[in-house]
This record gives C-alpha cells, structure tokens and sequence, in this order.
C-alpha cells in the first residue's frame, strides 16, 4: 500500500494559521510592554490567542496526518482524530477561561488543561510509535518510514508541530508559576531550550532531506 | 472507495474523474492509497467538519443519491 504524501494546501493553512496568532499574541505582549493597553486585558488576550491557536491547529492535525505510514493506517488516522479532537477542546476550555474567568483561575485551570491535552496526546503518539518501530516492522519498511517523513511537506508539519508543542508547553508552565520569583529565569531558558532543539530539528530534517535527493 | 467503484456513479469517463480527483486531493479533501493496480480514496476532513458532519448525521440530514443519476451494479 502506498499512501500519497499529504496536499500542500492544509499544511499552508495550519502554518499560517500557527504563524497569525504567534505575531498576535507578540504584537499583545509588545504592546503591554510599552504600556499602550491595560495589563490584565493583555494577559487575558495572550491566553485566547493561545487557545485559538490550539483550536486551528488542533482542527487541521487531521488533515496533516503526521503520523501516517501505510503499515499503521488505521492506527494512525484513529490517533490523529483524537490529537485534533483533544486540542480543539482544550483551546475552546482556554478560550472560555480566559474571556469569562477570573485571571488567576484562567490561568491555572487553562495550564492543567494543556498539560493534560499533550500528555494525552504524548502517550497516544508514544504507543504508536513503539508499535511501529518495536513491532513486526522489517528494517527495509523502518528505513522507508523515516525516509518519507523527511521528505517535501512532511518536514513542514514536523517544525509546525515542534514549534506548536514548545509554545504550549511553555505557556502551560509560565501559567503555572507566573506568580513565582524564577518565573522570568524559567522563561528564558525554555526559549534557549526551543532554539537549541529547533537547530537540531532542522539539522537531522535537512539532512536527511539532503541524503534522499 | 476505490476509482472504479466512484466513477461508477457517474456518468463521466474514467480520466475525467481521475482529474476530478485530483483536484480533490489537491485541496486536501480526500486522500488517495494505492492498493495493488486500484487506488482506494478517502475523505479527509478536519475536526470541524467532522464535528459539523456528525451534527448533521445526528439530525438525521444524509447524502442522498441524485434521482437522475442511477449507478451501475459494483462487480461482474
């Protein structure tokens, strides 16, 4: 069975879509930096910016189908609906938290929801991933796999998801001990954290890129 | 559904619905496999069309196959 790369069209979309509310939710923070808008209205925009985000991402995983491979079809397209349902309903819990609950609450509630959401979806990619890689898998079918995951649009949905991940995390964490002295300390080694994993995504990704033309 | 099997529900030629598809899945509306000599299509929605899909199921709302239109019987 051969299962054709994913269409460039829904990768474009969720790419954008990521990239939009990333500049918004900037944009918000510059904003509150320079003191043109009041401090609590750009906390809780910040937090709906980031709720929407999970909800177009969530509502695009699966059109992107980062997990296909033709042995685990039926696996993989059952594991993609859940990822996309989970944070579709996360970002609509952020957004209703953040529009209508007290801060502090919003906050912590919204970080237990996240955290949740990618656990969730951490655990059901990790199965998966065991079945593919530790099951009955011939090295042949194993090279292949990895190989088309490092080709054309598949290496966009891996830097989009990376980053998507990271930016919740992050914000997950920072909701969770923004009342905390080392909050800004945590903060910032989380951002030198992403750029040192993002290099080393890129690297194995272009690489790999490279090798199969 | 494999190609031949959809286009045996309209009255159009086999490339015909091949460009059809194309454009499908060009939109990221459907998703081809190639199964053997046959290519097997599938829908692809994302979660709001899924979620909007099932509300109409729910209400009993269905596709229903156009009167003009009478398919073919599927195998020999």
């Amino acid at each position: 069975m051969n299962i054709q790369a994913p269409s460039v069209r829904p990768i474009c979309s969720a790419v954008v879509g990521f990239l939009g509310v990333t500049l918004l939710a900037m944009a918000i923070g510059l904003a509150d930096k320079m003191g043109v808008i009041d401090s609590e209205f750009a906390k809780r925009a910040i937090g709906f910016a980031i709720g929407l985000m999970l909800v177009v991402v969530g509502n695009s995983l699966p059109k992107l189908r980062p997990l296909h491979s033709s042995r685990t079809k039926a696996n993989s397209t059952a594991s993609e609906r859940l990822s996309g349902w989970a944070l579709v309903l996360a970002g609509s819990a952020w957004i209703a938290l953040f529009a209508f609950a007290p801060l502090n609450l919003a906050r912590y509630v919204a970080a237990l929801i996240g955290i949740g959401a990618v656990t969730l979806i951490a655990v059901n990619w990790t199965w998966l991933a065991r079945r593919t890689f530790f099951g009955i898998r011939t090295e042949n079918e194993r090279t292949a796999m990895l190989g088309a995951m490092s080709v054309g649009p598949r290496r966009m949905i891996g830097y989009l998801l990376f980053a998507f991940f990271f930016v919740v995390i992050t914000a997950c964490v920072k909701f969770l001990i923004v009342e905390k002295p080392v909050a800004d300390q945590v903060a910032s080694w989380m951002l030198l954290f992403f750029c040192v994993l993002y290099a080393g995504l890129f690297a194995v990704l272009e690489y790999r890129h490279a090798r199969k033309k | 559904m494999s190609a031949g099997e959809l286009a045996d529900f309209f009255e159009v030629s086999k490339p015909t619905m091949s460009a059809h598809f194309a454009v499908l899945r060009e939109a990221g509306l459907i998703i081809s496999e190639k199964l053997g000599k046959s290519i097997v299509y599938e829908l692809q929605m994302s979660v709001l069309e899924d979620a909007l899909l099932s509300f109409a199921q729910a209400f009993g709302w269905k596709l229903q196959q156009s009167k003009h239109v009478k398919p073919k019987p599927l195998g020999p």
